[in-house]
């Protein structure tokens, strides 16, 4: 239920940009000061990438603390 | 916390890349130039937008050329309004509308900026009028220009790519880390078959998955510079495209596992699976991205960020970042280890 959550929330955020990228402020946005929110975008990707994969990690360590209790 | 040691360093290592790549200014540049476009002999007034510049502090040493072929033409007069913005006049000669190119480069001096350069910014004449005029009298054109190099530290300011130069500290690393930890992935596969212990073939698995993760992060980071560097999300470029089929091998590399209930067999097919994974992947994003053409630096005749664009310190911040973000990647891996370990102890 969560990761579904988790994941449409990605989408929603990827479609969100996507939308905005043709046209609007969002785009101007990353170009303007040098393009340096290109540089933020990259980081913010990376960070929900790691904590994407941490909810992983710590989902399979509960499973396993379950089955200790279960024992 | 287990072998402490690498992961203190992937933590330093990986302040220190993100502080240095973050807060190093980019050295100085222009942003754009007022009018753009001289339709005639005369004199003009151009009005100059700097990046990172320091005119007002050097007032005495600015000095700003307009350059055509190798014909320059020096400003008689330079008003500086602040620190960003400076108002050259130039004195125009017919013969400087008669050389070769249409596009005049404008270069800017001070001592403390070094000199830089904004190429083929202002278009000198609308008719087709090409000749190979040379001018003679040329003022100041022997001056000598003192310091080429900004006297503050600072990565290059390059064209089309600007701020976004710093995510060579975020986006390439990611690519070598996966690399390097694909490479240890295999090599636990091998170690696999040649002593069936189980333990290695964990190893492979956990290694692998990382891999994949920052495999996966290198192409959402590689998309979103893309968009904001060569104009869209996917450019069809080789190396794009190449990597692609090289992370679905990987996914495949799962799917496969995933398939297979017994242990023993599981691990020997994997293992086999993930030996021709590794050796296809590096001829994908390696080999095949520089016999073609590529937008990507360093293929298919592109310069490689290391011949021209990467100076001694970027490379200060790029090194510890590869080498941050691998240990950062083992740390995990790591972790995914012992909890199968763990796993298979309570035998679940």
């Amino acid at each position: 239920m969560r990761k579904k959550l988790f994941l449409s929330l990605i989408l929603s955020f990827l479609i969100f940009i996507n939308s905005n990228a043709q046209n609007s402020n969002l785009e101007e946005m990353m170009y303007a000061n040098g393009k340096i929110y290109t540089v933020a975008g990259v980081l913010l990707i990376i960070l929900l990438g790691l904590i994407f994969y941490l909810i992983r990690i710590d989902k399979k360590v509960s499973k396993i603390e379950k089955e200790i209790k279960n024992i | 916390m287990k072998n402490k040691l690498y992961k203190i360093v992937a933590i330093i290592l990986l302040i220190y890349s993100a502080g240095m790549g973050l807060l190093i200014p980019l050295s100085p540049g222009v942003k754009s130039v007022f009018p753009a476009k001289i339709q005639e002999a005369g004199k003009f007034e151009i009005e100059i937008i700097g990046y990172n510049t320091h005119f007002q502090q050097n007032q005495k040493t600015n000095q700003i050329w307009l350059r055509n072929d190798s014909n320059y033409i020096s400003a008689t007069k330079i008003r500086v309004e602040n620190e960003f913005q400076v108002f050259a006049t130039f004195n125009i000669p017919n013969a400087f509308f008669e050389c070769k190119n249409h596009l005049a480069d404008l270069i800017i001096n001070n001592d403390y900026d070094g000199s830089f350069a904004f190429r083929k910014t202002i278009i000198l004449n609308p008719d087709d009028r090409k000749g190979t005029a040379i001018l003679n009298e040329i003022p100041n054109l022997k001056r000598i220009i003192k310091n080429k190099d900004a006297q503050f530290i600072s990565f290059p300011n390059r064209e089309i790519l600007y701020e976004s130069i710093r995510n060579l500290y975020f986006h390439v690393p990611m690519w070598f880390a996966m690399i390097i930890i694909l490479l240890v992935s295999m090599i636990y596969s091998i170690l696999y078959l040649r002593t069936n212990k189980i333990k290695y073939d964990w190893m492979a698995k956990a290694s692998a998955n990382v891999g994949l993760l920052m495999g996966c992060l290198g192409m959402l980071t590689g998309m979103l510079w893309a968009q904001f560097a060569w104009g869209s999300w996917w450019s069809g470029d080789v190396k794009q495209n190449m990597a692609a089929v090289a992370l679905m091998i990987y996914f495949a590399y799962f799917i496969l596992r995933n398939s297979l209930q017994d242990d023993q067999q599981r691990a020997k097919i994997s293992a086999v699976y993930n030996i021709f994974a590794f050796v296809a992947a590096i001829p994908l994003m390696f080999i095949i991205p520089k016999m073609v053409d590529s937008l990507h630096p360093g293929n298919g005749g592109n310069p490689a960020f290391n011949k021209y664009d990467l100076n001694g310190l970027m490379r200060l911040v790029f090194y510890p970042a590869i080498l941050g973000w691998t240990f950062l990647g083992f740390w995990i891996a790591e972790i995914i280890y012992r909890l199968e370990k763990i796993k298979n102890r309570l035998e679940i």
